[in-house]
């Protein structure tokens, strides 16, 4: 008999909110199985509090993506560790692992050093502001297209199917500058515990 | 002591002492939690970042992979200075720690007896 499955669909600006509600799902008694394209989460019936999820990115300091070798290695050590890699397809695919690991085998940490604390934080902090320039460029472009479409149907063509297609234009514009915010917002909090991980480390390694 | 070098942290201490034999990932995960009898429990980002830190500085390397194509990972000769150096500034504290709490109690003793 298949076991009882939901889908929820959620979008959250930063990793450690979707881990909060995978989290917050698991209490609930449904582990997650499969992430598609980053918003749909699919969940399977389990006991309450069964599972712990945990999720990581796999980037180096510089926001640059792992190779698919260090990726295995780390999904390796965490299937040893008897964590089970939720499959997941990702416009960003390849950035973020996604583990559950049952809550009885114990406290389920995947960096518990300070450095590594600090490398994955790093890393988080670099992916944000990587997207947020790619969204910075999108916009700066799609506001210029917007302005030479409106320049077009006030000087040459008074077409409003021109003033039709700015609008359609600057709509874009302002979801872009929505993605660009998300992005954004949380590299303040990065930066914080990057900076209090670096102060505790000089006391306590 | 020789600043340079910089004191190892506990986990990378701990990794290293664990490679004086071949391992692989978890295995290291293992030996690290028996050595420290249950105390330190790596986890499998802190594990994985120290080994390519390790590989980088030239302190342990690969050394094949095990029957189940894990790969393996051993110390080498400036891991094992590393660790010596390491020990010799771990013994440095402990002992000057020591003598400095034996000083002290002695002088807390005398002042008890004076009262």
């Amino acid at each position: 008999m298949s076991k009882q499955k939901t889908t929820k669909f959620r979008i959250y600006a930063t990793i450690d909110r979707e881990e909060v509600f995978l989290n917050e799902m698991c209490a609930q008694g449904w582990k997650p199985v499969r992430i598609i394209l980053g918003a749909w989460f699919v969940f399977e019936k389990c006991e309450p509090g069964e599972y712990i999820a945990r999720v990581t990115t796999c980037v180096d300091p510089k926001g640059r993506k792992a190779g698919k070798e260090r990726r295995r290695q780390l999904s390796e050590i965490l299937t040893e560790s008897g964590a089970e890699i939720i499959p997941e397809t990702n416009v960003d695919a390849g950035t973020r692992i996604y583990a559950v690991r049952k809550e009885a085998m114990g406290d389920f940490e995947i960096n518990t050093d300070i450095d590594s604390l600090i490398f994955e934080y790093t890393g988080r902090r670099r992916y944000h502001i990587t997207f947020a320039v790619m969204a910075a460029v999108f916009i700066i472009l799609s506001v210029m297209l917007g302005s030479l479409m409106i320049y077009d149907f006030l000087v040459n063509t008074g077409d409003k199917r021109t003033i039709v297609s700015a609008c359609l234009e600057f709509s874009a514009t302002a979801i872009l500058l929505v993605c660009f915010l998300m992005l954004l917002m949380p590299v303040p909090s990065y930066s914080k515990k990057i900076r209090e991980l670096r102060s505790r480390r000089e006391f306590e390694e | 002591m020789n600043e340079s070098k910089g004191a190892l942290t506990e986990a990378v201490y701990y990794i290293l002492i664990s490679l004086y034999s071949p391992l692989h990932g978890y295995g290291v995960i293992q030996n690290v939690e028996k050595l420290s009898g249950g105390r330190v429990r790596l986890g499998a980002g802190t594990l994985y970042g120290a080994l390519n830190n390790l590989l980088g500085k030239g302190w342990i390397m690969e050394c094949g992979e095990s029957g189940d194509r894990k790969k393996e990972y051993i110390i080498t000769e400036a891991g094992k200075r590393t660790v010596l150096d390491e020990t010799d500034r771990l013994q440095e504290l402990l002992d000057n720690g020591r003598r400095l709490l034996e000083q002290q109690k002695r002088i807390e003793g005398k002042g008890q007896q004076a009262t």
